[in-house]
C-alpha cells in the first residue's frame, strides 16, 4: 500500500515536472520560479558538497539557475530537469575548484590531527563525537578527486541513476560506473579509518 | 584472492545496490551469479557486507542545510541578468578586485616613499599589457585548437579564470589612463599587471599539464583522464 502511494506520488512529481518544463520553455517566469523553488535546494546540496564551501555553494547555485535561466527556452521537457541543472552545477563546481587550485587556495580539511592515528587511549570516536558526521564525511569527500566527488554526490546523495549521471558527466555509463566503483572504495577506506559505522 | 573473486568483487557495488532496491544496475543473470559466489566465498560474501554498511551509512546522512531565501535569491539573480547582458563576475568578486587595486596601489605609495625617484621605464606598462594579452590569445587559441564537440564542458570551465583576468586588465587600464604622471602609482599598476601574467603562466601551466596526463588525440574533454583510470 505504502509502495503503491509513493509510485503515485512519483508520477504525479513527473507529471508536474512535465508541464512546469512545458510552461518554462515557451518562456512563462511563472513556472521557471516553480522549478527553482522546487530544485534551488537539490542544486545546493550537489554543490556544497562538491565545493565544501556554503559560500561558494549559494554563490554557484545563483549563477546556475541564471544559466538555466538564459537558457529556458531549450529545456528538454521530456525528461527531469535535475541532470540538466547538475550537469550545469558540476560544470561551474570543477571551475571553481579549478581556480582555487591556479590561485593556490587550500580549504582547512583535515587537519593532521584528524588524519592521525588513534592514540591508545583516545578512539577517533572520541575526538569527533562533537562533530556531525555530516560534516566530516563532507570533509572526506573534499580530499577526492572532483571526478570521483561528483559520481559519490549524484549517486549515493542525490540518488540519480548511472545512466542520468553518464549524461550529466558526459562519459558512457561504464566509465561511470568503474568511477564508481574506484570511488566507493576510497571512500569507505577513508570512512571505516575513523569507524563513523559498524 | 581467487580470479574469479577479482572479476566478482568489480561488480559486488552493483550487486549490493541491486540487493538495496535500485532497478536497472545489474541484469538478472549476473546477480544470480554473484549471489550464487557470494553464497560459497566468504570473502567476497564479507566484503558485499562492508559495502551495504558504507551505503546504508550514506543513507543516514542528512541533506546540508539550505540557506534561507535561496530559491528567491536565485530567481532574483536571474531576472538581473535576464534584463542585462549576462556578467559572471559577482558582487564579491568586483568587491576582492578593488581590494586587490587598492592593496597594489597602497603598496606602490608604501614602497614609492623610499624610491621617490624612481619611475618605471616609460613604455613598461604598455609592455606588460602586451605581454598579458599575447598570454591570453595564446591560451585562447590553444583552448579552440584543443575543444571539440565533446570537450565543450572542459572548455568551458577554463572561461572564468580568463575572462577574470580580461576584466581585472580592464579596470587596471582604466585605473593607469587616470593616473599618469603619477610614478608610484604607475609602479602599482604595472605590479597589478604582472600578477596577471603570472596568473595566466600558471594556467598555461595547468593546461599543458592536463594536456600531457590525457592520451594522444584526446580533446580537453577527456582531460583529467587520470582521474578517470583510477
Amino acid at each position: 500500500m505504502m509502495i503503491a502511494a509513493a509510485k503515485l506520488q512519483t508520477s504525479i512529481e513527473i507529471d508536474e515536472d512535465r508541464e512546469i518544463l512545458l510552461r518554462t520553455a515557451q518562456g512563462d517566469d511563472s513556472a521557471f520560479a516553480l522549478l527553482t523553488e522546487r530544485y534551488s535546494g537539490r542544486v545546493y546540496g550537489f554543490l556544497k558538497r562538491m565545493v565544501y564551501s556554503a559560500e561558494d555553494a549559494e554563490d554557484l547555485t545563483q549563477e546556475t539557475f541564471c544559466e538555466a535561466h538564459k537558457n529556458r527556452r531549450k529545456l528538454r521537457t521530456d525528461v527531469s530537469p535535475l541532470p540538466y541543472l547538475f550537469t550545469i552545477a558540476r560544470r561551474k563546481a570543477i571551475s571553481l575548484i579549478r581556480w582555487r587550485k591556479v590561485r593556490r587556495i587550500v580549504l582547512p580539511l583535515m587537519d593532521e590531527h584528524e588524519a592521525a592515528e588513534p592514540d591508545a587511549g583516545e578512539t577517533p570516536r572520541d575526538r569527533m563525537h562533537e562533530k556531525r558526521k555530516e560534516e566530516i564525511v563532507e570533509k572526506i569527500l573534499a580530499t577526492l578527486k572532483p571526478a570521483k566527488r561528483g559520481v559519490l554526490i549524484l549517486r549515493y546523495f542525490e540518488g540519480l541513476s548511472y545512466r542520468e549521471i553518464s549524461s550529466v558527466i558526459g562519459k558512457p555509463e561504464a566509465t561511470v560506473k568503474s568511477i564508481a566503483y574506484r570511488a566507493e572504495e576510497e571512500l569507505r577506506s577513508k570512512l571505516s579509518d575513523l569507524r563513523l559505522y559498524e | 584472492m581467487r580470479p574469479v573473486c577479482h572479476s566478482i568483487r568489480k561488480q559486488l557495488l552493483f550487486f549490493v545496490e541491486t540487493r538495496l532496491g535500485k532497478t536497472g544496475v545489474l541484469e538478472e543473470k549476473q546477480q544470480r551469479e554473484i549471489e550464487a559466489h557470494t553464497a560459497e566465498c566468504e570473502a567476497c560474501r564479507l566484503e558485499a557486507e562492508r559495502i551495504a554498511a558504507h551505503l546504508n551509512f550514506l543513507q543516514t546522512l542528512l541533506p546540508p542545510t539550505v540557506p534561507a531565501l535561496l530559491a528567491a535569491k536565485c530567481l532574483a539573480a536571474a531576472e538581473r541578468t535576464s534584463r542585462k547582458p549576462y556578467r559572471r563576475f559577482s558582487l564579491v568578486t568586483a568587491g576582492a578586485a578593488a581590494a586587490i587595486l587598492l592593496a597594489v596601489f597602497a603598496a606602490g605609495l608604501w614602497i614609492g616613499n623610499g624610491m621617490k625617484n624612481y619611475s618605471p621605464a616609460p613604455n613598461a606598462f604598455a609592455s606588460l599589457v602586451k605581454v598579458q594579452n599575447g598570454l591570453l590569445d595564446q591560451l585562447e587559441t590553444l583552448l579552440r585548437k584543443e575543444g571539440d564537440a565533446e570537450s565543450q564542458d572542459s572548455f568551458a570551465a577554463w572561461q572564468y579564470p580568463i575572462e577574470q583576468v580580461r576584466y581585472s586588465s580592464q579596470v587596471i587600464e582604466a585605473y593607469y589612463k587616470q593616473n599618469q604622471g603619477n610614478p608610484v602609482a604607475q609602479r602599482g599598476f604595472c605590479e597589478a599587471i604582472y600578477q596577471n601574467i603570472r596568473t595566466l603562466a600558471g594556467l598555461c601551466a595547468s593546461l599543458e599539464n592536463e594536456k600531457e596526463s590525457a592520451p594522444s588525440g584526446a580533446g580537453l574533454g577527456t582531460a583529467k583522464k587520470k582521474d578517470i583510470e583510477i
